[in-house]
């Protein structure tokens, strides 16, 4: 099978180590057809893409480590089986709200089968209890706009100058002093200001495409 | 009326302005309604990345523990296993 002779754990572990020589993000259309054929940057893209999302989800759900790595297994399972027969369409509902789906019902799995006493095909009231808890909705979103802020940040240092990035990732994300900034780098202070208007501008456009794109 | 260039407005905001500098871009503020929403739009784009920085933060502590090679080498006997049932059903 295709994805067994290309995946090799470690080969695929060097790769997602340096992820910032990947391509940029493909859309969750082409993504998925990758995957769905076993693509192996397509597996990369989607572990280094969702992971962390799916990890933070079984946080929500109260999964132990080692069951909060089984559930990212398990949805990237998930998608390798049905990504060939899921069809894309924004009008039927959104990608965020897909994988939500996806992430809760492997979520359950695990619980179900963490708790042996349960059979399957019941209705679990502790396990509904955790789904439905207040909160759950709103840590969601916010997981999600980080997902989407994450993204964000790899295109923007594809889209920006390199000069222009590392002043913005210096002075705007460490939060060194404009001084310091100039020194290290060797710029005027002027074009520190310039650099992060430029790139904040950018960010806040990178951001409303995959906002809509999701 | 001179408005305030972006430059300055963001080292207004910033507050790397000397104080005479501050007191007089404030009181433009007060009169201007362009420099003003060029004031909001920065402190717009200083929330968005105050949320990028809490974002990076929360992946990176994800990144910290070595993950992936549990997760893709247990994925590569799964997937072996769920092929096999497939080819066998066929």
């Amino acid at each position: 099978m295709k994805f067994l002779r290309i995946c090799n754990a470690r080969k695929i572990w060097s790769c997602v180590k340096h992820k910032g020589d990947l391509m940029a993000f493909s859309t969750n259309k082409s993504l998925l057809s990758k995957i769905s054929v076993g693509d192996e940057i397509g597996w990369e893209e989607f572990y280094r893409n969702y992971a962390p999302l799916i990890w933070l989800r079984g946080g929500d759900l109260n999964l132990s480590t080692g069951e909060k790595q089984d559930l990212i297994q398990d949805v990237m399972l998930t998608m390798f089986t049905s990504a060939g027969k899921f069809k894309y369409d924004r009008e039927k509902g959104r990608f965020r709200d897909y994988m939500r789906t996806i992430i809760d019902r492997r979520g359950v799995d695990i619980m179900r089968r963490r708790d042996k006493a349960i059979r399957i095909g019941e209705d679990i009231g502790g396990i509904k209890d955790v789904l439905v808890s207040p909160g759950q909705d709103d840590r969601w979103i916010s997981e999600w706009r980080d997902h989407i802020l994450n993204q964000a940040l790899v295109e923007l240092k594809s889209a920006l100058e390199p000069i222009t990035y590392q002043i913005f990732e210096l002075y705007a994300l460490k939060g060194w002093e404009p001084a310091r900034v100039e020194r290290f780098l060797k710029v005027r202070k002027s074009s520190i200001y310039t650099a992060k208007c430029r790139a904040v501008d950018k960010l806040g456009e990178i951001v409303r495409k995959l906002e809509s794109e999701q | 009326m001179k408005h305030t260039d972006r430059e300055t407005l963001e080292r207004y905001v910033s507050g790397d302005l000397s104080a005479l500098r501050k007191i007089m871009i404030a009181r433009h503020l007060k009169n201007c309604q362009a420099c003003s929403r060029l004031q909001a739009e920065i402190k717009t784009g200083n929330e968005l990345v105050d949320s990028l920085r809490k974002a990076r933060n929360t992946y990176m502590d994800f990144e910290k523990d070595d993950k992936a090679a549990a997760v893709f080498s247990s994925l590569e006997t799964c997937l072996g296993a769920s092929r096999m049932k497939k080819q066998e059903s066929n």
